[in-house]
């Protein structure tokens, strides 16, 4: 449904954008991960049509985004991350006017307007003016802007940013309720919102793609290497000796307060790791196992640790 | 129909905006008063014995009152149209809202020519309110339809040229006082070069500077005389300007 290749910008000498390529199939939510300044607000205004690539292509739904804009924009939702609102328009009047150029038909437009403020929760906001709402409403009027025309594809920048709790899984449900239908890429920078909300990450540092796979796949690429944290009573030297020499232990490294991280190989090495630490005496407080998250995997990979699951 | 929708969003924004309800009043009054006074001098100068000092006068409702306050409207507009344009292109990108124009299936000569339209119908609104002006004259007087309909023409393709510079100086800069300075200084430019043609008498100087005149290209309507030369110098003087703007938002989709 959307396909770049080779995608690069570049602003006045600086590379925001390098060479990046991905896909997302319809349907699916595919999650744009990464810090600030690593290219995800470049990239989905190249997709959305209002920033022209150096290099490279975008499609949506088969049309090249520079050759054919309007087939393009007629399928595409763009939310940025400051909602191009009017201030002195209503709710309503601002809506109804996306609506027309969006090119939503005249017989139509009531019902789409009834909808997107049913999904966004605008249904009692509507006669205000969109100046005095809050940065939570302002952000679902930006939503519901994208939404107006039933795009099949929405390009959705930050979309929780600057929410309360409450308002931004009430956003979440909303994007989840897209799946299935519409193909969605939502950028971010906060990590439980992809685990939540996306079935394929594509995390980009720099504007550089550095991971893309399955929510599902990236974690059970750090899972095979088990971690687990162990807390002993009685700490000593011989304490890491014999943990070292268990069988499927690769790494022991001391923590303070009596706490060793054990790395080891996959299989399930609880049990045999209380029994070394009761029978030798040091006094088993704590043991478990420590699930790499795709926070764990976005660090390291952002931060360029090797393996450097902390 | 995109221009349409936008053009009616602009006049809508236009309408419910009290700032253009100051401006206007501003405008009307100030307008008002100069038809007042021109009137008034017509009408003295209509009571005296029809010989006058330099030999019989020929008193012209048209030379005498619609010649000179068509020319005040030129001044005025010089100054109003700039600052009624200039948040047209300007303000949207301070407020990000352009956003929402160059997402969306509509070209960039659509936004303008929408923006444009919006403009000329805020002062297609302006000049209702001055439907007395005419209104007395036929009432009163007894104007020439033929040269009111010229000049009115003239008037409409001047608020043309003065709101496409309005539009195209909003695009170049996203600060609306600077937008407006750009437009103002622009415009008093076109209406001052036939002061050059005093210093360069003659030759391809002069003649360019003549044929860049605005007020010059405006006299010939309020005359009664239809030119193509005006038209076609007034129209391609709009579109010459609405073109810097659709391409400077053109631009926009590439930074």
């Amino acid at each position: 449904m959307i396909e770049v290749s080779s995608l690069t910008k570049i602003y006045g000498g600086l590379k925001a954008v390098d060479n990046i390529s991905f896909k997302a199939e319809k349907g699916e939510i595919l999650g744009f991960l990464g810090p600030n300044g690593a290219g995800k607000t470049t990239t989905m205004r190249v997709i959305a049509g209002s920033l022209g690539a150096t290099a490279g292509t975008a499609k949506v739904a088969g049309f090249e985004v520079h050759e054919k804009p309007h087939e393009v924009k007629r399928r595409l939702g763009y939310m940025p991350e400051f909602p191009p609102l009017y201030n002195a328009m209503t709710v309503e009047d601002y809506l109804a006017f996306a609506g027309r150029i969006k090119g939503v038909a005249r017989g139509d437009r009531k019902g789409a307007l009834d909808k997107v403020t049913e999904t966004c929760g605008l249904a009692r906001t509507r006669k205000r003016i969109i100046g005095q709402l809050s940065k939570g409403y302002r952000q679902r009027v930006g939503l519901a802007q994208a939404l107006i025309h039933d795009p099949e594809v929405l390009v959705l920048d930050e979309p929780t940013s600057g929410l309360d709790p409450a308002q931004i899984s009430e956003v979440r449900d909303v994007i989840k309720g897209l799946r299935g239908e519409h193909t969605v890429i939502l950028s971010t920078h906060i990590l439980p919102e992809v685990e939540l909300t996306c079935d394929r990450v594509v995390i980009i540092n720099r504007g550089e793609i550095i991971a893309q796979d399955t929510v599902k796949e990236l974690g059970s690429r750090l899972a095979a290497r088990q971690q687990l944290l162990l807390r002993v009573a009685r700490p000593d030297q011989a304490c890491v000796e014999t943990l070292e020499a268990l069988e499927g232990v690769t790494d022991v490294a001391a923590l303070d307060d009596g706490q060793y991280q054990i790395s080891a190989m996959d299989a399930d090495l609880r049990e045999r790791l209380s029994t070394t630490v009761v029978d030798g005496g040091w006094g088993l407080l704590e043991l478990r196992s420590k699930k790499a998250t795709l926070e764990d995997i976005y660090l390291s990979l952002v931060t360029g640790r090797e393996g450097g699951v902390a | 129909m995109n221009i349409i929708h936008i053009a009616r969003r602009e006049l809508k924004m236009y309408l419910t905006s009290p700032w253009t309800y100051v401006v206007m009043a501003a405008a009307v009054l100030f307008q008002g008063g100069m038809y007042f006074a021109s009137v008034w001098w017509f009408s003295d100068l209509c009571q005296r014995p029809t010989d006058g000092f330099y030999g019989p006068v020929h008193l012209n409702l048209h030379e005498y009152i619609v010649d000179p306050y068509i020319s005040l409207f030129h001044i005025l507009f010089t100054l109003m149209a700039p600052v009624l344009t200039m948040h047209l292109i300007a303000g949207e990108r301070r407020q990000r809202s352009i956003e929402l124009l160059l997402t969306s299936p509509i070209s960039s000569w659509e936004i303008v020519l929408g923006k444009f339209l919006g403009a000329m119908g805020l002062f297609g609104v302006l000049l209702a309110f001055l439907w007395y002006v005419p209104g007395f004259l036929y009432i009163w007087g007894d104007p020439d339809t033929s040269i009111m309909l010229t000049t009115g023409l003239g008037l409409g393709l001047l608020i043309a040229c003065l709101v496409s510079v309005g539009i195209a100086a909003s695009s170049l800069s996203e600060n609306l006082i600077v937008s407006a300075i750009l437009g103002v200084t622009t415009l008093l430019m076109f209406m001052v070069i036939d002061i050059g043609t005093v210093i360069a008498q003659s030759g391809w100087l002069n003649a360019t500077m003549e044929a860049l005149s605005l007020p010059g290209h405006l006299t010939n309507f309020t005359r009664g005389m239809l030119d193509s030369r005006d038209i076609i110098f007034m129209v391609s003087f709009s579109v010459f300007f609405l073109f810097v703007a659709q391409q400077r938002v053109e631009s926009l989709r590439w930074r």
